[in-house]
């Protein structure tokens, strides 16, 4: 108190004093953060993780950040980074919340702000082509589970990707129904979401189709927005298919589901993924769900070791089962961890070079369909195919190719009145 | 493309029609009364939407039964928005009236995604599958309800401001502030009455929806664009403009699917939007 008075006899007002305090004080804050980061030596790594935690797309970015937290939770508890002395990884998750542009910014600012060996994201292609433009800029290794084919197309070295690619997905619906279709079934329609990865899918879908010449009665991009979805099945009644190939987020594939049995629309459905794979599918549709069929770059119940272990860890801790991308999301902290053992250091470039070599077969690391973890040139995971799954009494489970399922489908789809 | 599956469009477009016909009655009578443009209004059905399912959630109310308490709930909290935010703005250039519904539409969805998270969810109602068909097309018992309720309720709100004193008061407050302050009206309490009834009618819309849609921080913004296409379209203030504009747009839309495709529906909409304001400017039904 009496520095106070004096200081006040000299004229300088308590505001001054109250501001001058204030700026010692972020200054001071600001310096220790900046202490905070760790250098060569240190006990943790940075590991970015950018996912749409709030938007339209929050739901999945929430599940594929509770995965990556788990993994990086288990390799924490086993000792961390052996090559690196025990060090820890250190997740530093943000938000991109649901849209392109604020994606751009916060994978900017994370890595300015941080020092990162690497990241991993973004759950929906749109966005991760955003979040990878902006990592190879800065050196960021980045691997990501989304499956656009222009992600591994671009001749990035900074990109990689573990997850099948797009087309692959419309190839293995139509190879499905090739696979199932014992009466002559011919007639197959598309709808898709009109972003990225509806309209890659749908090039899959189409191009397969004509391959192994089905009639494509009806091909229809549509926004995800509709508060009704009678016009879109309306059309799709009207073309008569046999098979329906949609592709859909949340909202739109549960309203199609529904609308389709309102107007008793009697088609196989064979989804691409994203929604029809998601507790809230089941959830929202209740026994309406069953016998659906979609696609899948992941599940928790492909044919790999670790991943019944894992996925039973992550349902006892968030009381759902383990959803497509967040499996992969636990699966990519995995290959990161490896990739740091092998690189010896935090290095971003050490990294990159570790994941290049990369060649898992066991481990949570290797727990992608096919069991094999190793990037291709362009940076793709070469020795991944996605799976076919059913809703068979309210679960999810793999039933193609053979050497993944784990039950048989259920074919043909009984007709709506009937069930 | 046979007739019934035309019908089949043609029927579904009415049945919605009329659930956007509510909500922009309440759009187009708050410009008409309070003469300003409520951005906001998107996020009067989001509330409405929330408060439902909240009561279904932990009192497990079904959203008709819970309807009124959704109305009174909105009434008191557009009257609320009127008399704290809007009357603040009323004489202000129009840029900081757009500025203030703009930025109370922004808070209410980020405040929502903030309290409720951005999940979607949806209220299991019995008879939410139930469909019939009328002469070859289905229509969903749920949707037809919410159809059934929006008419009722813009019925009333026609008989209020045609034939109750109250709303022969708001209609000349609509016509001419000055001469019915001369008449012995308050233009604050029609105001206040404007905004609460348009709020309640928009909680409703989101209410009735429930039953088969899903409710989300933004969902307002899914709703209210073509809201505001409507109420342009149908000359701004005009309520009965407003309703039959629904309809029209509504249908329009989803017919126009049918032939132009599933992602080009809201095309139609502004195509005819685009001819109509080039040849009749102040909307369909003429003075504005």
């Amino acid at each position: 108190m009496e520095t106070y008075e004096r200081l006040l006899k000299k004229g300088i007002s308590r505001r001054q004093i109250l501001k001058g305090a204030a700026l010692l004080g972020i200054s001071a804050g600001a310096n220790l953060s900046f202490l905070r980061q760790p250098s060569e030596a240190a006990a943790e790594v940075n590991i970015g993780v950018i996912y749409p935690n709030s938007g339209a797309l929050a739901r999945f970015g929430q599940a594929c950040v509770n995965a990556s937290k788990l993994a990086a939770e288990h390799i924490n508890a086993q000792g961390g980074i052996k090559s690196l002395k025990g060090a820890k990884l250190n997740l530093i998750i943000t938000d991109c919340q649901s849209d392109a542009t604020i994606t751009r910014n916060v994978t900017e600012r994370i890595m300015t702000t941080h020092k990162l060996s690497a990241a991993t994201g973004d759950y929906s292609s749109s966005y991760t082509l955003v979040s990878t433009e902006v990592a190879e800029r800065y050196g960021i290794p980045f691997i990501t589970g989304s499956i656009a084919n222009p992600i591994t197309a671009r001749g990035f070295k900074y990109t990689f990707q573990v997850s099948p690619k797009a087309e692959m997905f419309g190839h293995m619906q139509v190879d499905t129904l090739a696979w199932l279709a014992k009466a002559g079934e011919k007639r197959v329609a598309i709808v898709y979401e009109d972003t990225a990865y509806g309209t890659s899918t749908a090039k899959g879908l189409t191009d397969r189709s004509k391959e192994k010449g089905y009639e494509i009665v009806l091909s229809e991009a549509y926004g995800t927005k509709f508060t009704d979805a009678t016009p879109l099945v309306n059309k799709i009644k009207a073309a008569k298919p046999d098979v329906v190939f949609p592709v859909s987020y949340i909202t739109d594939a549960i309203l199609i589901i529904k609308t389709m049995k309102q107007l008793d629309v009697n088609a196989a459905i064979i989804g691409g993924g994203a929604g029809y794979l998601i507790p809230e599918f089941y959830n929202g549709l209740g026994a309406d769900a069953n016998y659906v069929f979609s696609v899948a770059s992941w599940n928790f119940d492909i044919n790999c070791p670790e991943v019944t272990k894992f996925s039973e860890e992550y349902e006892k801790k968030y009381g759902e089962f383990l959803m497509e991308h967040a499996g992969e999301a636990y699966v990519m902290m995995w290959v990161i961890a490896d990739a740091l053992e092998s690189a010896g250091s935090t290095d971003p470039k050490k990294v990159r070079e570790a994941l290049v070599a990369t060649n898992l077969t066991k481990g949570p690391g290797a727990a992608m369909p096919g069991c094999r973890v190793e990037f291709d040139a362009m940076g793709w995971n070469k020795h991944v195919h996605p799976v076919m799954t059913q809703w068979q009494k309210g679960q999810l489970r793999t039933v193609y190719p053979a050497s993944d399922a784990r039950l048989k489908p259920t074919w043909p789809v009984p007709p709506w009145k009937k069930r | 493309m046979s007739i019934t599956t035309v019908w089949q469009a043609l029927l579904s477009g009415l049945l919605n029609g009329a659930v956007y016909g509510l909500l922009s009655v309440g759009l187009t009578m708050i410009f008409g009364v309070v003469k300003i443009v409520n951005f906001a209004h998107g996020e009067f059905l989001m509330i409405g939407m929330y408060v439902s399912y909240a009561l279904w959630a932990f009192l497990g109310i079904d959203p008709l039964w819970s309807l009124p308490l959704v109305m009174a709930a909105l009434f008191f909290f557009g009257m609320g928005i009127q008399r704290f935010f809007i009357r603040r703005v009323l004489n202000a250039p129009d840029l900081a009236q757009i500025f203030l519904t703009v930025g109370l539409s922004v808070l209410m969805i980020n405040l929502a995604l903030f309290l409720f998270r951005a999940d979607f969810r949806m209220v299991k109602v019995p008879y939410a599958d139930w469909t019939f068909s009328l002469a070859g097309a289905i229509v969903s018992v749920p949707r037809l309800i919410a159809c059934l309720g929006a008419i009722i309720f813009s019925l009333l709100l026609a008989l209020f401001l045609l034939k109750t004193d109250v709303g022969k008061a708001m209609r000349a407050v609509a016509q001419d502030r000055e001469v019915s302050m001369l008449v012995g009206i308050n233009p604050e309490r029609m105001y206040n009455l404007a905004v609460g009834i348009s709020a309640a009618l928009a909680g409703a819309a989101g209410a009735l929806t429930m039953s088969f849609y899903f409710v989300f921080p933004s969902v307002g913004v899914n709703f209210v664009l073509i809201a505001f296409v409507i109420v342009i379209l149908g000359t701004l203030g005009n309520i009965k403009g407003a309703f039959l504009t629904s309809l029209i747009v509504v249908v329009a839309e989803s017919v126009g699917v049918l032939f132009a495709g599933a992602d080009l529906g809201l095309a139609v909409v502004f195509v005819i939007l685009v001819l109509t304001l080039a040849f009749r400017p102040a909307g369909l039904l003429g003075r504005a």
